[in-house]
């Protein structure tokens, strides 16, 4: 009781102390701010809650549309090539590697022109045989007794050359032989090859067409006559050494290519 | 005068009238409607919120710090943080409270990098006793009385100055400084003993 009394009293104490106090206090110069300091406070205020115009709220949409527009632009522009694939290719293939290919061109030709020259002075030494009439199987072991008789291993290999898959002439020698030189013909003769339309069509120079086919055909059949080759050696060396197993190796070789030339040590 | 300058001034009356009457409609409104409205966009609540407490805010600070250019920038800062705050006003409490909520927190913020260690501690009031007395027996009352002010201690002058400048009750100072209400009575005891012991002698 007598703590509520005296806390009573201390509040009734300070209450009239502040009044004092506030009364003396209330007689100070009113201190104001600066009217300077007004006008930046309540600029700042208005700033603060400026509008901004509509355009400005959606500030990211900017952004967004640009990227929208350069993606669509550039989808486009892809499409648009992939509709005309092969007036870009043939540009770009011949800007780029067209001179590379026109190289690997004339090799092969030379290599070809090679050929073909060996072949006609072979040809010139049987001329008995005409070369579109039809060869019986007996001449033609016969022929190639002789031929596989005289010549070496390398020469007949030269003449496999001349019949490879890919240009689609029959394995046989003369046909070959035929086949070597029409093309030899065709390609010193090479503005007159007709091309198929879509071919002919593009801008694309025809020697450079050509180009691009012939000369990856050509290494190919060359890799492939070196590995036949290569398996008749081993097999003729087997013979050689008394191994028997030359005759199953030749008999999986003859089921491989049938119509490969043998030479004499295995035709026997 | 032909119709064009007729509907001209009546627009121009129309206009006045209503900023007339926005602006009565305006000084009736509450703080904490103001503030709202400020809160909403609208820059004339503001104007208004800022008339009517410009000078306190501006004595608690000057009669903290007695010095104009400290006080000119702690009451801008404290101004740019309500005006920052805005929108994190929550009409529930009152405004004035609020605000010097605010501006006290800026103000300890401002200790703190004046003073890193706390202030001076109501024991050593009597050390600074001495030194006021001698600076107020040439001043006149009003001087005396702001120098006793400036002598006190912060946490006692900032609670006067609390009470006097804002007339906010124990219960709001208590809530604006972060103390319990017996100690807010209690510095305030402490500050209206010692300056009533200035002002006598």
């Amino acid at each position: 009781m007598n703590t509520i009394h005296n806390n009573g009293e201390n509040d009734k104490s300070l209450d009239d102390g502040l009044e004092k106090l506030g009364r003396v206090y209330d007689r100070l110069p009113n201190d104001e701010p600066p009217a300077l300091l007004d006008q930046t406070i309540l600029n700042s205020a208005h700033r603060a809650v400026e509008k901004k115009p509509h355009w400005m709220k959606f500030s990211w949409l900017h952004g967004l549309t640009t990227v929208a527009v350069v993606v669509l632009a550039l989808s486009i522009i892809i499409n648009q090539r992939e509709q005309v694939p092969g007036f870009d290719d043939a540009i770009r293939m011949e800007e780029e590697s067209g001179p590379l290919r026109e190289t690997a061109g004339k090799k092969e030709m030379d290599q070809l022109k090679e050929l073909s020259t060996e072949l006609k002075e072979k040809d010139m030494g049987r001329q008995v045989i005409p070369q579109s009439a039809p060869v019986s199987s007996a001449e033609e072991n016969e022929v190639l007794e002789v031929t596989a008789g005289d010549q070496p291993l390398e020469s007949r290999q030269r003449r496999s050359m001349a019949a490879p898959d890919s240009l689609q002439v029959k394995p046989d020698r003369i046909d070959a032989d035929k086949a070597v030189s029409e093309m030899v013909q065709e390609e010193s003769n090479m503005d007159e090859v007709e091309l198929p339309d879509d071919v002919a069509e593009s801008k694309q120079p025809r020697a450079a067409i050509i180009g691009a086919v012939q000369p990856e055909d050509a290494v190919l059949a060359v890799q492939t006559d070196d590995e036949i080759e290569e398996q008749l050696l081993s097999i003729i060396k087997l013979k050689q050494s008394g191994d028997m197993n030359w005759v199953t190796q030749l008999e999986k070789f003859k089921q491989t290519y049938p119509d490969y030339p043998l030479p004499e040590e295995l035709s026997n | 005068m032909n119709a064009g300058n007729i509907a001209l001034n009546l627009r121009r009356l129309l206009g006045a009238l209503f900023q007339i009457s926005y602006a009565a409609v305006m000084q009736e409104m509450s703080d904490e409607k103001l503030m709202q409205r400020y809160a909403k966009g609208d820059a004339k609540a503001f104007d208004q919120l800022y008339a009517r407490h410009r000078a306190p805010l501006y004595r608690y600070f000057i009669r903290q710090v007695n010095d104009p250019a400290t006080a000119n920038d702690l009451y801008q800062g404290a101004w740019e943080k309500i005006i920052k705050a805005r929108n994190k006003y929550h009409p529930a409490s009152p405004f004035k409270v609020w605000m010097y909520r605010v501006a006290h927190n800026h103000l300890i913020d401002h200790y703190r990098r004046i003073r890193p260690t706390d202030p001076v501690e109501p024991d050593t009031l009597s050390d600074r006793q001495s030194d006021v007395t001698e600076a107020v027996i040439e001043s006149e009352q009003r001087e005396m009385l702001r120098a006793g002010i400036g002598a006190l201690p912060p946490e006692q002058r900032n609670t006067l100055l609390l009470q006097l400048e804002s007339g906010l009750k124990m219960k709001e100072i208590a809530e604006v400084t972060g103390v319990g209400r017996e100690t807010v009575k209690s510095r305030l005891r402490y500050a209206v003993n010692y300056l009533k012991r200035s002002l006598v002698e």
